[in-house]
């Protein structure tokens, strides 16, 4: 494998991807007294899919959670799409409008039908009209492969197949940036895969993606860069290969050995 | 078979080609045997548990049956349904609560179809009922009515009786003389009716008297001298049939069929300063009610009620084969239970029955309809359905009440009229539904954690509502609620009970909401706000269908609550079902001694209602709404 | 592996942490003093606000010499809202500006100050509401020649008061509660003499209702849980028919039925009456058995056996520790008995030694037109009594057999295979799990029970609410009365609930 320096890395990335669509900039967070995010500074750019890995209560699902305001930062700025997200709820619903999420839990909503988890945001957020919204939802599910599952309830989907109604849900508002917090941690293993495949299919569309995941694979195979989290901080934030073949710092070095 | 040697035989095995039936299990663990022995007699203690309460289950409910038909009188219910069920609701105004009941009874039918199925049980039931509506009034016409007995006494002169009779019927009167075998305290009663007119001299106070005599033997009836006559006569005065009773041929009767249909009576000419007792009994002669109505319907088919001469010379002596002036005495028989008690309630139940189960279907029939149709007009229909639903009340309500002033089709029928069990309903439904949006906002209220002034003030509220009885709440509505608004306290009393109602179970649907809110995951609220929906869009389309969902069974508990909760307002001075109680019992003297039969029966309509609500929850748990998409 | 030390920090897209030391955490920076911060908490703002308005109330009449004379009620309502809200107001708008200046945030679009007025407006209309209404009140009671005076409570009452302690006497009446009702008869009818008195008559008799209906339909639905779980098909269904019939049917209704269907109709005349061995005698007129009387040397006696109790408790506590030290048997309960029956024995003995028997029976006696003796529960009460006990029963049965229950089966298949006895299982296993879950609804039921008392008034039992029904029909003064008795109910009900969370929380720590 060809040595490059951290500079001529930067130079590929800043040609392959676009300008920065979510800045962190010395981001703090307590819950209570609990120091959950420790002065984060983390950048993705448009197109480009992060992944963030790290030993369990290391913060990355409060990391991602905060960009869409699930919870709120107590110090430092998140900038997502050029919209500084503070107490300003325009601000805030237009980051959420921008920025779709997908949830370990998956999150449908039990009471309606497929079909009208997907349009629901649709119409009462974009104000979208039934019909067109059920056409892009239908369209949707045929891109998860789940097309005659519409006019069923969640709960008589299999878990792979709610991850991909979940992902459809989000896809369907439009979003620029969409977060993925765990989406294959609560399935079943012969199912982990069907839900993959459709994160590497969005991921080879071009949607700025931030996957927090315990996939190495995955990491591995589609990721443009890998951020690893621990005790709160941000460790160590490099390629793939780098992360993956080099790890710099210590403790990156002893989660890999403890892993792989 | 397989052959092995012989020392091997114990090693190996084959299974032989034909597998050997499979035996059933001993015979003490199965059947009806194995079922007694598993649940009734599984161990000492457990047969002396069963032995016990069987006997005292045996004891509680051979008395109570033994009460209830052979002694108990029921006709304090019979007589007054229409109170039970409407109060004293304008009489010719009663077809709007029949319009109501018929577009409720439809409603019931098209939502049943449309929404679910019926379970076999249910129609079962229905049919059963059904049945014994029709079949027990029938049947019982079949025995003979029990005998009316007046008492012929050398002290009061017999008034003369009236009764109504059809062509062809077959009636007889018959002399019996008392003697002091017949009439012995201790021997076999004579089951029938007794003239009780009210005043203080009738058969049944003669006849107690002579039984207290024979007990203290200060009288004796062997010596009979009394020598008297009784006559048949029509309307128009005709003598039928003449009986005369001496002592040589005390003991007489005759049999008459009558020639015509309309009023007869039996007159007698009494010898005063004789001695001896007489039964005059007259049997094929059926008891009938003095309600209004009743008389109207008589009055058209039997002519105007006739007046015989008094014995004594004066006016307006005749007494009447009717219920208020009979007594039942003695052990009544199985006939006479299902004759006098069970069928005149059945006969009145049986058409608005019949009517309503028709109806029911009917509607039934056009919401399984309506569930056939494509996707849209389903979606129409529901909420057509929905709306109608919603319409209903305030519809009901207006039609209930009329308007004010000339109201023409519609006049007023002030709330204070209403009653029985219409009230009861009433005074559940409007509440209930006031109820909901109450309970949903102080639910909401309550549970935002960010607005402290406003679920601190919900909290204060909801608690010192469930805090302190209901019958304050009630009495809050009654007294102070009115000088609220306005000096003259002028709103009716039944609109400020539904108020204390309304407030009342708000406090109580809010906590059962909350709890609701407590059970959908956090996930939910997220995923909605990820979505970019606004905070009222989160509650009312993710929240708060699901919260509502969760506790239906909640809800439906709080209803059946609610409506026997209703009865509290008898306290307050509405007559609903069981308020009206008071009022028949305080208002018809001859039910005083009944009370307790009446309050049975508003126990089992209570009973039955609740049961059936509480079913209905039950399924819904089960196979209702949402149920599935867990 | 690369050797490079720090790492880059260029653009922002690579880092590398250059500290090896994660665990360093600093806690949540504060904002403002102390002082600044304490009154910013929603305890210090709600008590705050609460006394402030109790302010305006006292001073409400000074106030309205603002507001321009003769305005309607309505009018009057929103100044009120208006001074009552000021200073929340005041403070919204200061906050509103001076995080306007940090945050540059336009008001109508920050979500903290956005909340603030909706809280603000919604605080304005809960309190000129509730203002218009008692403005109204005081306006229409006035038109109608009514006036509140809290005086009345110290007005003559002037009515019979037919059973319960007397109150002639100084307040230390409240101390001579007749638990059964010992004095009942002793002092057939009396008025009391003011409205307090009469009050606390009516709630002695609830407390006195309510404790007996709590102590036996706790008994008997626990009686008809364990029956409703019971492996005897017949016993089973015997107590489910029981506890469907009396949970839905009205309390009210079974009020009526127990008393003019039973009660009344039991004998009236006393020599009619039903008796138990002519030591206890049923009739509509009350329920009379035999009551313990008082000697000179009663006091040896019972002080004996409560000091054997006190010392019992210790023993068993004792025993426990003995138990947990070494392993020994505990055994607490025969100690507890033995200590405590043995010390009443003693009390006994020398009270009979030092005076005559320290326990003596009055027992009823029935004449033709009175009884004479022993102790009484009014007809009225027993009604009240039997259909309280009845109703609630069923209602504490399902809670036992739902607590029951919840317990799951492999809990007793976990304890069996350990090798605990049946009583074993019972009481370390079931029991512990069972109450756990049947504390907070069995709270709720005795909540009710003691407001359902407040029914008695149907059926003629002088509790607390047919006291307060007398006292409104005869002074007119319903809020008065009404708010006395919404507090005394409000006490009890909070007192109940903590009884039972104090219970509750005990529960907790023995099972964790």
């Amino acid at each position: 494998m060809v040595e490059l320096s951290y500079e001529e890395k930067e130079k590929r990335v800043e040609e392959t991807l676009g300008d920065y669509v979510i800045e962190c900039h010395d981001v703090n967070k307590w819950f209570g007294d609990f120091h959950v995010l420790k002065d984060i500074n983390v950048k993705v750019r448009e197109r480009e899919v992060v992944v963030v890995i790290g030993p369990s209560g290391s913060g990355k699902s409060t990391l991602i959670r905060c960009i869409n305001r699930l919870e709120e930062h107590q110090e430092g700025d998140i900038i997502v799409n050029g919209t500084k997200l503070t107490n300003d709820i325009s601000n805030i619903a237009e980051i959420r409008r921008e920025v779709g999420m997908v949830f370990q839990q998956f999150n449908l909503f039990p009471h309606l039908t497929v079909l009208e988890n997907i349009t629901l945001a649709q119409r009462h957020v974009r104000r979208r009209p039934r019909k067109e919204a059920e056409k892009v939802g239908l369209d949707l599910l045929e891109r998860v492969g789940i097309p005659e599952q519409a006019r069923k309830y969640p709960g008589q989907l299999s878990g792979g197949q709610q991850q991909r109604v979940a992902i459809a849900r989000a896809l369907a508002m439009n979003p620029k940036i969409m977060l993925f917090d765990e989406p294959t941690s609560a399935l079943d293993p012969e199912m982990i895969k069907e839900v993959l495949d459709v994160m590497k299919e969005l991921a080879r569309s071009g949607m700025t993606m931030m996957v927090v995941t315990h996939e190495m694979g995955f990491a591995r195979e589609v990721a443009d860069r890998i951020i690893f989290m621990d005790s709160g901080r941000v460790v160590e934030i490099g390629t793939p290969e780098h992360f993956f073949e080099d790890p710099n710092h210590e403790r990156t070095q002893l989660f890999l050995s403890q892993i792989l | 078979m397989t052959d092995f040697p012989q020392r091997q035989q114990d090693l190996l095995f084959v299974a032989p080609k034909e597998a050997p039936q499979s035996r059933k299990p001993p015979a003490n663990t199965i059947g009806v045997v194995g079922w007694l022995r598993e649940n009734l007699f599984s161990s000492w203690a457990n047969s002396i548990a069963t032995v016990t309460t069987a006997i005292v289950l045996v004891w509680f409910l051979s008395t109570t049956l033994n009460w209830a038909i052979f002694n108990a009188e029921w006709t304090v219910v019979n007589n007054n349904l229409r109170l039970l069920l409407v109060g004293q609701y304008d009489q010719n105004e009663l077809w709007r609560i029949s319009a109501i009941a018929v577009l409720l009874t439809f409603l019931s039918g098209v939502s049943i179809g449309f929404w679910s199925q019926v379970p076999r049980p249910v129609f079962i039931t229905i049919i059963i009922v059904l049945a014994l509506l029709v079949f027990v009034p029938l049947i019982s016409q079949a025995f003979p009515p029990p005998p009316v007995r007046v008492i012929a006494s050398p002290d009061a002169a017999v008034q003369p009786m009236r009764f109504v009779g059809d062509e062809g019927q077959q009636v007889s009167v018959t002399i019996e003389q008392l003697t002091n075998r017949n009439a012995d305290p201790d021997a076999e009663n004579f089951p029938g009716f007794i003239e009780t007119s009210p005043g203080s001299v009738n058969s049944r106070t003669i006849w107690s008297e002579v039984r207290q005599g024979l007990r203290t033997e200060s009288l004796d009836l062997s010596d009979y001298s009394l020598n008297f006559s009784v006559a048949l006569v029509d309307a128009a005065g005709n003598t039928l049939e003449t009986l005369t009773s001496t002592p040589d041929r005390p003991e007489t009767s005759f049999t008459v069929t009558l020639p015509e249909t309309g009023w007869y009576g039996i007159v007698t000419d009494m010898v005063a300063s004789e001695t001896g007792y007489a039964w005059i009994r007259l049997d094929g002669i059926e008891s009938y009610t003095t309600q209004t109505q009743a008389v109207e319907r008589r009055t058209e088919r039997y002519g105007e009620p006739i007046d015989l001469p008094c014995p004594d010379g004066g006016t307006d002596c005749t007494n009447e084969v009717a219920q208020r002036v009979l007594r039942y005495e003695g052990s009544r028989d199985l006939f006479d239970y299902f004759t006098l008690q069970v069928s005149p309630f059945f006969r009145a139940m049986v058409i608005p029955s019949l009517v309503a189960v028709a109806i029911a279907f009917v509607g039934g029939v056009v919401g399984y309809f309506m569930k056939r149709q494509p996707r849209e007009r389903v979606r129409l229909s529901n909420s057509i359905i929905l709306g109608v639903w919603l319409l209903l009340m305030p519809v009901s309500y207006f039609l209930l009440r009329g308007v004010r002033g000339d109201g023409g089709l519609l006049p007023f029928v002030p709330t204070t009229d209403w009653g029985g069990l219409v009230l009861t309903l009433i005074l559940t439904a409007i509440p209930m539904v006031a109820a909901f949006p109450i309970g949903i906002l102080l639910a909401l209220g309550r549970a935002n954690k960010r607005l402290v002034m406003v679920s601190t003030f919900c909290t204060i509220f909801i608690e010192v509502v469930r805090g302190v009885p209901l019958i304050t709440i009630l009495f809050f509505a009654k007294l102070i609620l009115p000088f609220f608004i306005s000096a003259s306290g002028a709103i009716e009393l039944a609109p400020r009970m539904m108020i204390g109602l309304s407030l009342f179970s708000g406090a109580y649907v809010a906590e059962i909401i909350r709890g609701g809110l407590q059970i959908v995951p956090r996930g939910q609220t997220e995923a909605a706000q990820a979505l970019g929906l606004t905070p009222a869009y989160v509650t009312w389309l993710i929240t708060m269908p699901q919260a509502i969902r969760a506790v239906i069974p909640a809800l439906m508990s709080q209803v059946v609550s609610l409506f026997q909760d209703t009865t509290l307002v008898s306290i307050v001075g509405l007559f609903e079902l069981l308020g009206i109680v008071e009022l028949i019992v305080n208002g018809q003297q001859q039910y005083r001694s009944f009370q307790r039969e009446a309050y049975i029966f508003v126990g089992l309509v209570y009973l039955v209602v609740s049961l059936v609500m509480a079913s209905i929850s039950r399924r819904l748990e089960s196979t209702g709404v949402g149920a599935a998409r867990r | 592996m690369s050797d490079q030390a720090q790492p880059p920090t260029g653009s922002g897209d690579f880092f590398v942490l250059g500290t090896n030391d994660l665990s360093v955490s600093r806690s949540q920076p504060v904002q403002g003093s102390l002082l600044e911060r304490f009154v910013k908490t929603p305890s210090f703002i709600i008590s705050g606000f609460f006394l402030y308005v109790l302010f305006v109330i006292i001073f409400w009449a000074a106030i309205r010499g603002v507001i321009p004379q003769g305005a309607p009620t309505l009018v009057l309502a929103v100044w009120f809202g208006v001074i009552a809200t000021l200073p929340l107001a005041i403070m919204t708008v200061v906050n509103t500006v001076v995080r306007g200046n940090r945050t540059k945030i336009p008001f109508y679009r920050d979500l903290v100050t956005i909340q603030e007025v909706i809280q603000l407006a919604f605080v304005f209309l809960v309190i000129s509401t509730i203002a218009l209404l008692i403005f109204n009140l005081r306006v229409n009671l006035a038109d109608s020649g009514l006036s509140i005076n809290f005086n009345v409570l110290s007005r003559d009452f002037g009515t019979e008061v037919s059973e319960g302690p007397d109150p002639r006497a100084d307040l230390q009446f409240l101390l001579n509660v007749p638990v059964l009702g010992e004095q009942l008869y002793s002092v057939p009818i009396f008025a009391p003499d003011t409205y307090f008195r009469a009050l606390a008559v009516g709630f002695v008799n609830t407390l006195r209702v309510v404790w007996l209906s709590l102590i036996s339909s706790t008994t008997l639905g626990v009686l008809l849980g364990i029956g409703l779980l019971s492996n005897n098909w017949l016993v089973k269904n015997v107590a489910f028919g029981w506890v469907e019939v009396f949970r839905n049917t009205p309390l009210l209704v079974q009020l009526f039925f127990m008393y003019t269907g039973v009660i009344r109709l039991l004998p009236s005349r006393p020599d009619d009456a039903l008796t138990l061995f002519d030591v206890a005698y049923f009739s509509s007129r009350g329920f009379y058995f035999p009551a313990v009387v008082y000697t000179p040397t009663s006091g040896y006696f019972y002080w004996a056996l409560a000091i054997g109790f006190v010392l019992g408790v210790i023993a068993w506590r004792w025993r426990q520790r003995v138990n947990e030290q070494t392993g020994q048997p505990a055994n607490g309960l025969n100690y507890f008995l033995s200590i405590t029956v043995g010390l009443g024995l003693v009390g006994f003995v020398l009270a009979f030694v030092l005076g005559g028997t320290p326990i003596l029976f009055d027992i009823p006696e029935a004449s033709r037109f009175n009884f004479s003796g022993g102790t009484a529960l009014s007809g009225e009460y027993m009604g009240l009594f039997l259909g309280l006990t009845t109703y609630t029963s069923a209602y504490i049965a399902d809670i036992v057999r739902a607590g029951i229950q919840s317990v799951p089966k492999g809990q007793i298949e976990a304890s069996r295979a350990l090798g605990l006895r049946n009583m074993q299982t019972l009481n370390m296993i079931i029991l512990p799990q069972a109450l756990r879950l049947a504390v907070p609804p069995l709270t709720n039921q005795y909540v009710n029970l003691a407001k359902n008392s407040s029914l008695g008034l149907a059926i003629g039992f002088t509790d607390l609410f047919s006291v307060a029904n007398i006292s409104i029909n005869q002074s007119g003064q319903s809020v008065v009365i009404f708010v006395v008795i919404l507090l005394v109910y409000l006490a009890v009900s909070l007192l109940i609930s903590l009884v039972m969370n104090i219970f509750n929380s005990t529960l907790r720590l023995k099972t964790r």
